[in-house]
């Protein structure tokens, strides 16, 4: 039996404590000032009733919705089809290079998707260059990542002999599958889905480069009215349709994919060794996947030493020791800092809605917002907002890193939730029995659990800002532009020297994004190990 | 729970990290210059900036004032990053926004006025588009459809010398332009196309959008990556300038008697450059001085040789053999200031409704 | 009734089971009993159909199953740990086998009820599996085989885990139930009273290889 809580320390649990009271300040704060003001701003001194009518009664608004949706859809489903075989070898079976076949497939997921396009473009016969299969494939590219973790580790977790016992009771397999490994995959399947609609819905980069300037989703619409045409209020309306379509087809899925079982059996089950008749199969699987995947890059790294058609170290000396180095040193400064901003942000939010039940559920489902508002929007709110007097941040070496870090603080909130829950509150329990205070027990408990999770969220952040090139895009400045931005600006122009230089950039980009993702996974991996103890 | 161990990492992590972020803000400010050394004049311009070498080295020497060219791009993009800047520059001087983005660049203001010392000097026609004198013209030039001239003699074809040929079935496929949004020769072309069909120009673009016309991003795009004459690419109609024929001539090697590609020149809009001072330059002074220098005649002459276009200044001399070869339309398409400034939008607006989305 | 012919199980190169040979009459019940590890769930996963099987022959009913699938033997299995499906609840649980026979939803869920009456859990249907003691989700394990009245019953270690007083209940109640069914039977496990009490025979292995 526990000891009795003390009448100080119940009143402790009721009300909201000094540590909480800090940490939603600052999460309030922090979205009040760079998420609501800006959004804020676009409505108020962009937007009139006029506007909206105007945008909204163009016939050719509604194909670019169309399009849209048919894209992302068509997207999920080739993404699914895809990664289909990877994930379930991955999520059924334990083999050797299991690890470094599933790192392989985030290292797409984190690539930026200006490199992807480039790599693209340089791989696919030159009829394929604007076409909706180059964009679908590209999109593959980097979701496989999200399916195989999602869902590979739903599956994981899974206990297939749940089928078997199925299957006694008169299923056939088809009917096993159907009736039991269905419903218990549902919500990872819709969670993955909605996470790669997201992503495909609000495509810039890659629409751009492999759809060429007729094809446009919501977003490169949005970036072609603000800045190509300068229509701002346009840019606006288009903007806050987006959102709402995010929000419904959000909503529906969540709402098709059910309630998750409350509970999982307490010791899942690893997975179980490849079996003899598998491993042919498994083997083709893992080198198509492996082969898919490190075409992109490869094409990049060998690009980056050929001007023209010779070998040639130009680009890489140009990148290394030019002012094109700038560009490195801004990208690396604004990742730090959007890791540690982003660390910070996201576990004042992940402990709110960890121990605040009302404010907690609000929390989350608003940390979510800035995904739906795309990166374009952010920087076009940023930019008109932030632009005179003592606040015209548009300059500041910061300023990339907030727009970096309102979009990975929503990644980091889905990573930090579930692990901080899964701290047993008798930790917390022996620690307030002992005296500790609640930012004692914060540092002791919670943090000294979670660091390696904190760590693999730092990592996670540091790659996401790597990789961004929509806002980047917008409030870069010159001499500090982001390393996506800097390829960006140079495959625009052509010359062979240029073309070098544009992929050494890019190859540099790669390395570093590989070594966040290293961290990300030494840093879960270790967290397994430990938990399982 | 050792609390001690615990404070000690933490307070060795703390250290750690203020010692990174001390590093990095270190880093920062030492980018930033002082203000003792002589000052350097950042002038922006777009892709196609390409004086001789050296050219400054005379304005240098005259007044102290260092000069660092930096080029980002179309001048579509030039002015869309100084409309986003204003106020708050990335340079001191822009050297690039020509007569279709004027309206744009105006209204966001993000010039300061400066009535330069050569302004008697200056083509009064261009003059006229800045009255205020915000901006100060530059150099003139035409966009225009080029084609090909090889590959229609191959196939004994007539090319296109019209716009509404462009129609044609005989020219299906064969067109390839810049996209209008986001490129300034594109924009000019549009705007060929309203000033010579009025009214009917959006049946136009519809017939040409049925006739297999292809839009790409940027004019080195379109005339580098799918002209017949310049690259691989299968278009052998594009958009380019009236002095692309001769840049054809005359950077080859061996210089080929006549030119390769032809501009129509019943298809041309005429298309003037303009200079400015950023609003928020902190060298406002020395920034006047460097108008002064681009508009002289040391500077304009240098102009036609490197960057294919015409010397504003009516004073400057105009080599020999850029005459010879080039095509100077007398009665090109035009469109007034005012109806660009107030129609601009709607007009890109309605075009992309037509070809984008 | 149920007959094992020279049944060989390979995995993995070496063999499982070797050459065991059974034969249960209609309506006998066989207790089989023998150290851990040699081999007694595979047999039992083997009838079952879960264990593909490299010589001898599996015959039920006078019907040769050795190489059908699992769904088309009669074969009912209780698994030493239960494998209740978590995202049904128990009634759904009980009446699966009559789901995947396509009787519609109330009718079996009105069977399920009989069944749970029968195994001493009424009116548990709408409970959460999670939410059962080790003894009720045996009998829930127990119920849903038997909803699927399978011609041959096989019992993996069933009362492992009990409680005494619990066990006990649960060995008279599968007594009365067998007995009152008539029900072929197989039951493994290591406590040969449990085995002696609730069945007409046993068998003992030592090894792998039977008789």
């Amino acid at each position: 039996m526990m000891p009795r809580l003390t009448a100080a320390q119940r009143r402790e649990r009721v009300t909201t404590t000094r540590v909480s009271q800090a940490a939603i300040g600052m999460v309030v704060v922090w979205f009040a000032v760079f998420l609501v003001t800006p959004l804020g701003v676009l409505v108020t001194q962009n937007l009139e009733w006029a506007d909206i009518q105007r945008v909204l009664s163009d016939v050719s608004t509604w194909r670019v919705v169309w399009f849209s949706l048919w894209q992302s859809m068509l997207s999920v489903a080739a993404t699914f089809v895809i990664a289909a075989p990877v994930t379930w070898l991955v999520g059924r079976y334990e083999f050797r290079g299991r690890r470094p076949l599933r790192a392989l497939t985030t290292v797409g997921f984190l690539l930026p998707s200006v490199v992807v396009g480039a790599a693209f473009l340089a791989m696919l016969p030159r009829s394929m260059h604007s076409s909706i299969v180059a964009v679908v494939l590209a999109h593959a590219y980097f979701n496989v990542a999200v399916v195989v973790r999602v869902v590979g580790s739903r599956l994981e977790t899974l206990d297939i002999r749940l089928v078997e016992a199925a299957r006694v009771l008169g299923a056939s397999s088809p009917v096993a599958m159907g009736t039991i490994v269905w419903p218990l995959c549902r919500r990872a399947v819709g969670s993955a889905a909605i996470v790669i609609f997201l992503y495909c819905f609000t495509s810039f980069a890659v629409v751009r480069v492999l759809g060429g300037p007729t094809r446009n989703t919501i977003e490169s619409d949005i970036a072609l009215r603000a800045f190509g045409i300068g229509d701002i209020s346009g840019a606006t309306v288009l903007a806050f349709l987006q959102v709402a379509l995010i929000v419904a087809v959000v909503s529906i899925v969540q709402r098709a994919a059910g309630r998750e079982p409350s509970h999982l059996r307490a010791a899942a089950p690893s997975p179980e060794a490849l079996p003899q008749r598998v491993r042919g199969l498994a083997l083709l699987v893992v080198t198509i996947t492996s082969a898919l995947i490190a075409m992109p890059l490869l094409a990049v790294f060998w690009r980056s030493a050929r001007v023209g058609d010779e070998f040639s170290l130009e680009g890489w000396r140009a990148v290394l020791t030019t002012s094109l180095f700038n560009s490195v040193m801004a990208s690396l400064r604004t990742a730090i800092l959007t890791g540690v901003l982003g660390v910070l942000l996201a576990a004042a939010t992940a402990f709110v809605v960890v121990r605040m039940r009302g404010l907690g559920r609000v929390l989350d489902s608003a940390s979510v917002i800035p995904l739906a508002v795309s990166p374009v929007t952010l920087g076009l709110g940023l930019v008109v907002t932030f632009d005179e007097s003592w606040y015209d941040w548009r300059a500041a070496w910061w300023f990339v890193a907030v727009a970096h870090t309102m979009s990975a603080v929503p990644l980091l909130v889905r990573v930090l939730v579930p692990a901080w829950r899964s701290i047993p509150s008798r930790l917390h329990e022996a620690a307030t029995v002992l005296g500790a205070s609640e930012f004692r027990r914060l540092i002791d408990v919670d943090v000294r659990y979670l660091k390696r999770t904190f760590v693999a969220g730092l990592g996670l952040a540091v790659a996401v800002s790597l990789g961004e090139f929509g806002a980047a895009s917008i409030l870069s400045r010159r001499g500090a532009e982001t390393m996506p931005v800097a390829v960006a600006r140079l495959l625009e122009r052509t010359g062979d020297l240029i073309r070098a230089q544009a992929f050494a950039l890019a190859s540099l980009l790669i390395v570093f994004c590989v070594g966040a993702l290293l961290v990300v996974e030494s840093a879960t991996a270790g967290r397994r190990h430990a938990g399982n103890r | 729970m050792n609390n001690e161990g615990l404070r000690i990492r933490l307070r060795r992590g703390v250290t750690a990290v203020i010692a990174v972020a001390g590093a990095v803000v270190a880093s920062t400010l030492a980018a930033c210059g002082t203000s003792d050394e002589p000052v350097t004049l950042t002038l922006l311009a777009h892709d196609s900036f390409t004086p001789t070498e050296g050219i400054f080295a005379s304005f240098t020497a005259e007044t102290g004032i260092q000069v660092e060219v930096v080029r980002s791009g179309d001048a579509g993009t030039l002015v869309t990053k100084a409309v986003l800047s204003a106020g708050n520059p990335e340079g001191d001087v822009l050297w690039g926004v020509d007569n279709t983005l004027l309206s744009r660049a105006l209204d966001a203001r993000v010039f300061v006025p400066y009535r330069t010392v050569h302004h008697d000097d200056l083509d009064p026609e261009a003059v006229t588009l800045a009255p205020a004198n915000e901006v100060t013209p530059v150099d003139s030039g035409d966009v225009c459809i080029n084609y090909d001239k090889q590959w229609f003699a191959d196939r004994e074809i007539a090319p296109p010398l019209t716009l509404r040929a462009l129609t044609l079935p005989t020219y299906r496929d064969l067109l390839v332009i810049p996209n209008p949004v986001s490129s300034s020769p594109g924009l000019a072309f549009l705007l060929a196309t309203i000033a010579d069909l009025g009214d009917e120009w959006q049946l136009w673009w519809k017939s040409m959008r049925d006739n297999g016309v292809l839009v790409v991003e940027s004019w080195s795009d379109a005339y580098y990556g799918h002209f017949t004459a310049a690259s691989d690419g299968d278009r052998p109609i594009v958009v380019s300038y009236a002095t692309s024929p001769p840049a054809e001539v005359i950077f080859a090697d061996p210089r080929p008697s006549e030119a390769p590609t032809a501009a129509a020149a019943l298809t041309c809009l005429r298309q003037y450059e303009f200079a400015g001072i950023l609003r928020g330059t902190k060298h406002e002074a020395e920034a006047r001085r460097l108008i002064d220098f681009l508009v002289s005649r040391t500077f304009q002459e240098d102009l036609p040789l490197t960057q294919f276009v015409w010397p504003i200044n009516k004073t400057a001399t105009v080599p020999q053999e850029f005459l010879d070869y080039s095509l100077r339309p007398e009665r090109p398409l035009t469109i007034s200031r005012a109806a660009i400034a107030t129609n601009r939008a709607e007009w890109l607006e309605q075009f992309s409704s037509l070809m984008l989305r | 009734m149920l007959e094992i012919v020279d049944l060989v199980v390979e995995r993995d190169g070496h063999r499982v089971l070797a050459g065991v040979s059974l034969t249960v009459a209609a309506g006998e019940r066989v207790s089989l009993h023998g150290p851990s590890g040699c081999g007694k769930t595979t047999l039992l996963h083997a009838i079952a159909g879960l264990v593909p099987v490299s010589h001898g022959h599996i015959i039920i009913d006078n019907n040769d199953v050795t190489h059908s699938a699992p769904h088309l033997r009669g074969v009912g299995l209780v698994f030493q740990d239960d494998r209740l499906f978590p995202h049904l609840d128990v009634a759904d649980n009980v009446s699966y086998s009559l789901r995947v026979q396509g009787v519609a939803r109330r009718d079996r869920r009105k069977l399920a009820a009989n069944w749970l009456e029968r195994v001493g859990l009424a009116g548990y249907g709408n409970r959460q599996v999670d939410s059962l003691s080790g003894g009720e989700s045996k009998r829930v394990a127990l119920a849903r085989m038997l909803a699927a009245q399978p011609s041959v019953v096989l019992l993996d270690e069933p009362l492992s885990g009990l409680d005494e007083k619990l066990h006990d209940a649960l060995l008279n109640d599968l007594k009365g139930l067998f007995g009152s069914m008539n029900t072929t039977v197989v039951h493994v496990t290591h406590d040969r009273t449990e085995g002696a009490r609730l069945c007409d025979r046993a068998e003992v292995w030592t090894r792998l290889v039977g008789a």
